[in-house]
Formats: C-alpha cells, sequence, structure tokens
C-alpha cells in the first residue's frame, strides 16, 4: 500500500460524518459573544482582540460602551493592545489576564473591572502596599496563576466574595524601568486604606 | 455597521459554515474520539468565528482557524447550556456511529501521532489546504510540513498494513 492509499483510506474513514447543527444556533451564540466581550471589553477565543477596540467599535445592538475612550470620540480612535484581557467565568468568577503588553489607560482597566463587580484601583509604574494589614479575606476574594503554555500573569477573582467597602489594588510595574510591566501585585484593602507607593524607578538595583 | 454590509456579512459566514463544517468536524475527531464533544468543540469554534468573523475571515485559512479553536477550547458552552458536565477522559467515550470498525481503527492510529504530525494530516489532508498555507497555519516551514506528512505517513503506513493482515 502507498502513501496515497493510507491518505486516502484515512480520509475515507471519516466520510460519513456531518455536522448538522443549524448555522441560526452557531450564529446566536456567536452574536452573544459578540455582545457580551463587546459589554465587558473582553478579549478572548482564538483570537486576541484588543479591550480599546472592543469599546471602540460601534455597537449593532445600540447599546453604549461600558467605558468610553477618553478622547476622540467622534473621529477614528487609536488602537493600542489593552495589555490584558477581561472574562467572566461560568461561576461568576472573573479571569483578569495581563498580556504584558503597556498598560496605557489604567482607567479603563478599573471601569472594566467595575462593571465586572469589581471596586478596584489601578495603579502603573508604582508598587503599592497597604501600610496596615491586608484584609484577611483576601484569599476567598482573589488567586493568582501563571500558567503554562504562554505563563501570563493571571488573577482569579471573586467580586461575590468582596466585603463592603473594600477595593483591590493593583499595582502594575516594572523594576527594571521599562513601560510594559513585568510585576504585578493585588491587595484587598478597605477604601480608606493609606497605601505606601513606590515609583519603579525607585525600586530599580 | 450599515444593513447590507450586516446581511453581506452573514451570508459570507453562513456559506463558509455550510462549505466547511463537515470537514472540520472531521478534522477535530482526528484528535477528539467522542463524537457529541466534537460536535460541541466544532460548533463553539464555528460561534467564535461568527463573534470574531471580520478578522477570521481575512485568515488565509479560516477552516483552520476553527479547527485549531476547536481543538484548543476546553470548556463547552453548548455541554454547560446543556446542563452536562465537562467529561474528563472523553478520549474513549460515545464514538462516532458513522465510523466502521475498521475505520475507527484507523482514526486511532492517527490520535497516537504525535500532535504535530497529526495536524499536518488534518490541515494537508483532511482540510485540503495546501503545503505553504499549513505552514503558515502552523508557523513551521514548508520543509518541516513535509518532514511530518512523510513520518506520519510512514506510520500510518505500518500500523494499516499490520491491522489489514
Amino acid at each position: 500500500m502507498n502513501d496515497d492509499e493510507v491518505l486516502g483510506a484515512m480520509k475515507l474513514a471519516v466520510s460519513e460524518v456531518r455536522m448538522d447543527r443549524p448555522v441560526e444556533d452557531i450564529m446566536r451564540r456567536g452574536s452573544a459573544r459578540r455582545r457580551n466581550r463587546t459589554a465587558f471589553g473582553v478579549a478572548g477565543g482564538g483570537l486576541a482582540v484588543v479591550a480599546a477596540l472592543a469599546i471602540a467599535l460601534p455597537m449593532a445592538s445600540g447599546q453604549q460602551p461600558a467605558t468610553a475612550p477618553a478622547a476622540g470620540a467622534a473621529g477614528p480612535v487609536a488602537m493600542v493592545p489593552a495589555g490584558w484581557t477581561l472574562d467572566k467565568l461560568a461561576d461568576n468568577k472573573v479571569k483578569l489576564i495581563m498580556t504584558g503588553e503597556q498598560v496605557t489607560t489604567p482607567d479603563v482597566l478599573q471601569n472594566a473591572l467595575a462593571d465586572a463587580g469589581i471596586h478596584a484601583a489601578v495603579k502603573v509604574g508604582v508598587h503599592c502596599t497597604p501600610k496596615a494589614a491586608e484584609l484577611p479575606q483576601a484569599d476567598k476574594v482573589y488567586r493568582t496563576e501563571v500558567l503554562p503554555p504562554d505563563y501570563k500573569f493571571t488573577f482569579i477573582i471573586t467580586p461575590k466574595g468582596m466585603p463592603e467597602n473594600s477595593r483591590l489594588y493593583f499595582s502594575l510595574f516594572n523594576p527594571r524601568g521599562g513601560p510594559k510591566p513585568a510585576k504585578f501585585d493585588v491587595f484587598l484593602v478597605s477604601n480608606d486604606a493609606p497605601m505606601n507607593c513606590v515609583p519603579q524607578s525607585s525600586l530599580q538595583k | 455597521m450599515r444593513k447590507g454590509s450586516v446581511e453581506r456579512e452573514q451570508r459570507d459566514f453562513a456559506d463558509f459554515y455550510q462549505r466547511c463544517r463537515d470537514d472540520c468536524l472531521r478534522a477535530v475527531l482526528a484528535g477528539v474520539a467522542d463524537r457529541a464533544l466534537a460536535e460541541d468543540l466544532v460548533a463553539e469554534a464555528f460561534a467564535r468565528a461568527w463573534a470574531s468573523w471580520s478578522k477570521v475571515s481575512r485568515h488565509p485559512a479560516p477552516a483552520a482557524w476553527v479547527v485549531r479553536t476547536a481543538v484548543n477550547t476546553r470548556v463547552s458552552w453548548w455541554r454547560r447550556h446543556r446542563r452536562e458536565v465537562a467529561l474528563a477522559g472523553h478520549d474513549q467515550a460515545q464514538p462516532a456511529e458513522e465510523i466502521s470498525e475498521v475505520d475507527a481503527t484507523l482514526l486511532a492510529a492517527l490520535r497516537r501521532l504525535p500532535a504535530r504530525q497529526r495536524e499536518v494530516i488534518v490541515l494537508r489532508i483532511w482540510l485540503d489546504l495546501d503545503t505553504e498555507t499549513v505552514a503558515n497555519v502552523l508557523g513551521i516551514s514548508a520543509r518541516t510540513v513535509a518532514v511530518h506528512l512523510f513520518r506520519a505517513t510512514a506510520t500510518l503506513r505500518a500500523q494499516f498494513v499490520s491491522v489489514a493482515s
């Protein structure tokens, strides 16, 4: 048996298999994903859709975006990698992945987190730590993961676990001084908790 | 987006789906033995393709995009939506009824190939993509595609002969 016959037999082995799911179901599901992504500023799935694009896209539904770009609303909007993706999980947790790109608009991330039910502060270029201790519920509110294959820094957050008048305080910084954050830190603190913020330039050794 | 443009997008996607859905499902069955799970994964991948159609439609091989997305999708919305539990160890479950016992043996041999060789077979033979496009999709050289295809075919040929005898 030659190679062509082997490959022909392989192709023939599944020739009777048919996908019979209606295209309407597929498109309904895809449209829902599109709406969700726009609402949450999510970049997910097989393509890395930048959150800035999702926010800037005109929405077919006519809804207002969850967050608006600070400038250029009437004209073309410059698109840059958002530096993060945000996804709501089936169990109502929220997954925040830091892609490693520069985060130029921390307020957009902050607003997207708020839309997902997470009161947060996002600081770039500084490392902030609470002057007092972190709230004891922290372990139940967030955890971090760095997983293969791409080893991106990921926060899994449980918004319902956050006590009243609390917020997550994120720091995105690079001790070596580059524009792209290399380190990420987060603390669960009360809204009025004093923070000690050190500029990344002071962290260089 | 204007109405005419939306309708054209919908037509394009529906046409793509009708043309490629069977091939994509067959390709995913190369790695996922559970027929129902494979269909869920392909459906989810097509839904994602529609969600990002403006980009996927410009992909050099949209069907390959769907297959790779399906294979990389671990959580099936379709399954959750039907209140079913995602299968663990699904490789043993629910074989496709349309596939005969001999063909199932062939597929099992295909599934035992190294992942890259299996991907090349799927893209090159089942999705009928040319070598350059396969190389582009997988991010490897055309020469490497040819090597993977050669090795995969040699492995399968040996196993097929032993099965037939």
